[in-house]
């Protein structure tokens, strides 16, 4: 007995012993100081519903660009950051990007101190390159959440895991998601009040992504903590039609002043699809009403497909339909002449077809 | 040695070996999840409710939204068994499909359930599907890496699936039920698998909760760092029998029980002492006794409840259990005891007959016979006063069925005498529909008769009628004590509720002198500055035990209703000699389970201040305040006799009843309620579960209070009259 606690303790005496030298040279410090570098503290005047009136910027170029979320004090007046040695500085939006929820802002000097600020900063172009997140990758998340830092304190440094890479959710709801395409999971409580903005890097200090606005899942029904990677894609509306960017691609040109906004409609304006898939769903008598097909109109392109009465719809374009309501949301994204696959149960077999999906008919 | 050696040798030196430590461990965890996704399934389902009332993160049995996401399973058996948590169904979804890597997506049929681990077992038509590694559970031990995978987050199976990382928190978490991790546990990962770093399964990810057993228990302290995960080895034990089950019989797994209290107050008060025993439970059939005090099980000697609980509670039903007990100063031995789900097929007996209350003399008058009861087959009849009651001396008419077996641990049979309701009821409760007792009554008419009865059992009828006088308004004299032949009943426990007047009032002599009547608001009453309000009415008497309803408000009512329960009820309580109080909740969204006890304040507020008959406190609420009045009376059954919700669902499922602490169920719902259906549901659970339950429905309301309907209105207040009928 006596042997044993001896041999449990002096293992125990090792690590303590070494663990204060293993952790002051661990790479951690080194890579969250010099990270820090690179990350602003944003303040606004306040008063949004709810919205706390500050943020977390990153330095995307040497003359102050800074990338952020496009959180709502942004639209608001008397804006001004700390850079990370303490000195304040005003600020002006450059850009705000819906597709990216993001925002672009610019350093505004006054102009009897106009000297180049040659500030440090994450080459936004050369990390995307670099930086891979996986998950089980294990990263920083650097903010100032709850704007715990004043002046030249240190960002709150957290540890994290990437527990997956993939999409907050399909749906353009009633209740708007912040951003569409795919995310970091991180098993870190990160999103908090003012971490919008915040850095997301690897171990070696390199950028991976930006922490992104609180948010509660709708399909867990759970909060999400979550960063939008470098390399993540935005389908952008254009005059000339749709065009797909990377958040990396879009600092870019944003800060070379050649980005040209996305012209989405705003989903206020589509509370209803427009287009005809001719299916009938049999009525919603409860909160949940499974999407069983109740009539398909002849002629129609639920018809052509080859979709009957009966048949459960369980995918829509490789999203779950849970419901007749999101089977109607999720078609929302959809214009005339789209061509979608839907999944079907029909008794206990699994099926596959194709609707091309037509204008909604004139009544 | 060597396990504790290698780390440290490896943080010895230089940045490059915590460099080198981070980047093995972070390969290492991607590594095993990699090793373990192939036997990770992704759940979808179709249909169901969204909105389930239960546990919240502000406590239990708060509304929330189910998220109508995926869930995550792990494959049991290469032949298409997948284990998940039971949180995933209970929305209770139409359609369930299920998707293994690399395989279609599948039709899966829910074929069993394992509630005491808040597993479901599904099958889908799948074969050759690949098996996980199971780890050790010996071999858990706290502090290591823990791994919560889940298949929640994307569709896309080719990819990882969702990683979180921990270390385990502890060992042998609800009552040796679980694993405790760290990592984050959420309906992300919930049925999802929860590895050690080599991608072996310890085991399945679930909410539970060491305090209540509810399907959504445990969900409060989602992404807490706080999570549980029933070791795969005790999953892998069962997967054998939920197998057997089909879509159309689903197996259902259940605790494996004694059939007993205890007489502590609280599971670590010193000592296992028997306070109950049900009829026919295992602890009925071996012969153990009311007093006996569980010294030992398992080999291993218990002190508390909680030491025998901790090896009680892992068993299921089928298993079996080895205890031994001090009764006097012998130690008896009992080795494997086959535990049962409680109360298999036991009906409390009913004679059909409700007694003359407040009555201290001995024997007790009957007020009211129920129509086709055993009461009215003996011939007895209102105004008639039984004297002796008894288990029928065996071999005499009338023909019992003799499959029905007797029940143990009661006194011999033969007729014994007892003084007023009370003490009638104590020695009814020991009875089972079937039995045949023996009863001495002094007919009206003066002369004494003994009738034998068959007990039957508690009716689905309310009485039509109920004669006015209930009461031999002699409340505050003491029972007289028995003398004479038969056998004397047992020291009776103390009723604490009629000792806390006296206190109370020495304090307020004057207060005392007159109570007060009539609708009385209370403001900021004890520390916690409760608010409530009192209904007495005007004719009362502290020599008239009233009954207490007890009235939960819906949602957003908080107290601005007193008026309008008062004009309803003031009749009603003179008529039935009821008070009523009600209490506030602390929300406007209504109320949570942790208000439970600030309710109990407030009855025992009244209890202090009026004589209440403990045999009627009835919890009576309408919409969440109905859900509280199911709350109370699965959680305060000491005091709580009879539960009337209104337009509320039965959230969760009912716990087993207790000999000696009845309660019954007035179901009411509107019909044209949207969610009519659900709440019928909930007196046809209770009914499986041998409570007495009840259920009316409104014709042409929906969602108003009882007194939109005269005739159910009626039914429930002489229900709740009739609520010590025997």
């Amino acid at each position: 007995m006596l042997q044993k606690t001896v041999f449990r303790f002096v293992p125990a005496l090792l690590f303590v012993g070494m663990v204060p030298s293993a952790f002051a040279t661990d790479p951690y410090d080194k890579v969250a100081v010099s990270a820090n570098e690179k990350l602003v503290k944003l303040f606004g005047a306040g008063g949004y519903r709810g919205a706390e009136s500050y943020g977390t910027g990153i330095i995307v170029s040497p003359q102050g660009h800074i990338l952020t979320a496009a959180a709502p004090f942004l639209d608001g007046r008397e804006l001004r950051l700390h850079l990370p040695d303490g000195r304040k500085y005003q600020f002006k939006v450059k850009l705000i990007e819906k597709e990216f929820d993001a925002a672009i802002l610019e350093i505004v000097q006054a102009k009897k101190e106009l000297i180049p600020l040659e500030l440090p900063f994450f080459d936004v172009a050369e990390s995307v390159k670099n930086a891979k997140a996986e998950p089980g990758t294990w990263v920083m998340a650097m903010s100032n959440m709850y704007k715990v830092a004043e002046r030249d304190e240190m960002m709150s440094v957290q540890r994290a895991m990437v527990t997956s890479v993939g999409k907050l959710s399909a749906r353009r709801g009633q209740f708007e998601i912040p951003f569409h395409g795919d995310v970091l999971y991180l098993d870190t409580v990160t999103n908090n009040p003012g971490a919008a903005g915040g850095a997301v890097i690897n171990r070696k200090g390199e950028l991976l992504g930006m922490i992104g606005k609180e948010f509660r899942n709708n399909q867990t029904d759970t909060w999400v903590n979550y960063a939008m990677p470098l390399s993540t894609k935005a389908e952008v509306i254009l005059k000339t039609g749709k065009k797909t960017f990377t958040l990396a691609e879009f600092v870019e040109l944003a800060v070379q002043d050649k980005w040209v906004k996305s012209e989405r409609p705003p989903d206020s304006d589509l509370k209803e699809p427009r287009v005809f898939t001719g299916i009938t769903f049999v009525p919603k008598v409860v909160e949940r009403t499974p999407p069983y097909v109740e009539e398909v109109e002849p002629g129609s392109p639920a018809y052509k497909a080859g979709l009957k009465p009966d048949d459960l719809v369980i995918y829509l374009d490789g999203e779950p339909v849970y419901s007749t309501d999101i089977f109607k949301d999720l078609l929302r994204r959809y214009q005339p002449g789209d061509k979608v696959q839907i999944e079907i149960r029909r008794g206990d077999n699994l099926t596959a077809m194709t609707l091309e999906l037509a204008p909604l008919p004139k009544r | 040695m060597l396990r504790y050696t290698l780390p440290a040798l490896l943080l010895i030196g230089s940045i490059a070996y915590a460099q080198d430590v981070n980047d093995a461990t972070e390969k290492a965890m991607k590594d095993a999840a990699t090793r373990v996704a192939p036997c990770i399934a992704r759940i979808e389902t179709s249909g169901g409710a969204e909105a389930i009332w239960g546990a919240g993160r502000k406590g239990p049995e708060v509304m929330f939204r189910r998220g109508v996401g995926a869930s995550t399973g792990l494959v049991v058996d290469p032949n298409g068994f997948i284990i998940t948590s039971s949180f995933n169904f209970i929305g209770k979804p139409t359609d369930i499909f299920v998707t293994v890597p690399g395989k279609p997506r599948a039709v899966a049929k829910v074929i069993g359930n394992d509630p005491t681990r808040m597993l479901t077992m599904l099958k889908i038509e799948q074969t050759g599907l690949p098996m996980p590694v199971p780890f050790p559970k010996k071999d858990v031990e706290v502090g290591m890496w823990s791994i919560a995978l889940g298949r929640t987050l994307t569709p896309d199976l080719t990819t990882s699936p969702s990683i979180n990382g921990g270390i385990v928190s502890a060992t042998n978490r609800v009552w040796g039920k679980a694993i405790q991790s760290d990592a984050k546990i959420s309906p992300v990962n919930y049925g999802g698998p929860l590895v050690t770093i080599d991608g072996r399964v310890m085991g399945i990810i679930v909410p539970i909760s060491p305090t209540s057993e509810g399907e959504t228990s445990g969900f409060e302290w989602y992404d807490v760092g706080i999570g549980f995960a029933v070791p795969l080895e005790d999953v892998m034990r069962v997967v054998p029998k939920l197998k057997e089950g089909t879509a159309d019989k689903p197996v259902v797994l259940k605790a494996g029980l004694l059939g007993i209290t205890f007489r502590e107050a609280d599971q670590y008060t010193m000592g296992c002492t028997i306070d109950t025993i049900a009829p026919l439970t295992p602890a009925d059939k071996i012969g153990l006794k009311v007093g006996d005090n569980i010294v030992e099980a398992e080999g291993k000697p218990v002190l508390n409840q909680a030491q025998l609980l901790h090896l009680l509670r892992p068993k299921y039903e089928g298993e079996n259990i080895s205890i031994k007990v001090k009764r006097g100063d012998k130690i008896e031995e009992y080795k494997a005891i086959t535990l049962s789900a409680q109360q298999a097929n036991i009906d409390p007996g009913f004679l059909g007959v409700l007694l003359m209350r407040d009555d201290p003399e001995l024997g007790a008058e009957i007020r009211v016979v129920f129509p086709n009861s055993a009461a009215e087959r003996a011939n007895l009849e209102a105004g008639d006063r039984i004297m002796k009651v008894g288990l029928r001396v065996a071999g005499g008419p009338p023909k019992v069925d003799p499959k029905l077996p007797m029940p143990k641990g009661i006194p011999p049979a033969g007729a014994r005498a007892f003084s007023g309701r009370d003490q009638f009821m104590e020695i009814m409760q020991n009875f089972r529909a079937g039995n045949a007792i023996t009863l001495e009554v002094t007919k009206k008419d003066g002369k004494s008769a003994t009738v034998e009865a068959v007990l039957g059992q508690f009716p689905d009828e309310i009485p039509t009628e109920l004669p006015k006088i209930s009461s031999k308004g002699k409340a505050l004299v003491a029972p007289k004590p028995l003398t004479g032949p038969g056998v004397p009943v047992p020291p009776k426990k103390e009723e604490p509720k009629k000792e806390e007047p006296k206190n109370e009032e020495k304090k307020e002599d004057k207060e005392k002198e007159k109570p007060k009547t009539g609708l009385l608001k209370q403001e900021n009453v004890g520390t916690a500055q409760r608010k409530f309000w009192v209904l007495v009415p005007d004719t009362y008497d502290p020599n008239v035990a009233h009954g207490l309803i007890v009235w939960l408000h819906p949602a957003g009512r908080d107290g601005r209703d007193a008026d309008d329960m008062a004009k309803i009820w003031d009749v009603f309580c003179e008529r039935h000699n009821f008070i009523m109080v009600g209490p506030t909740a602390g929300t406007q969204t209504g109320w949570v389970a942790g208000e439970a006890d600030a309710v109990m304040d407030d009855v025992r507020w009244v209890r202090t201040r009026y004589t209440i008959d403990p045999k009627r406190v009835i919890a009576h609420g309408q919409g969440v305040g109905g859900q509280m009045a199911f709350y109370l009376g699965a959680n305060k059954r000491e005091v709580i006799r009879g539960v009337v919700p209104v337009g509320a669902v039965l959230a969760n499922n009912p716990k087993d009843p207790i000999a000696n602490q009845r309660v019954e169920f007035l179901v009411i719902a509107g019909a044209k309620d949207p969610i009519a259906k659900e709440i019928a549901e909930g007196p046809k659970k209770l009914t499986e579960k041998k409570f007495k339950a009840l259920y009316r429905e409104m014709e042409q309301s929906g969602k108003e209070y009882v007194n939109d309907d005269l005739k159910v209105f009626s039914d429930m207040v002489r229900w709740m009259d009739s609520l010590d009928k025997q």
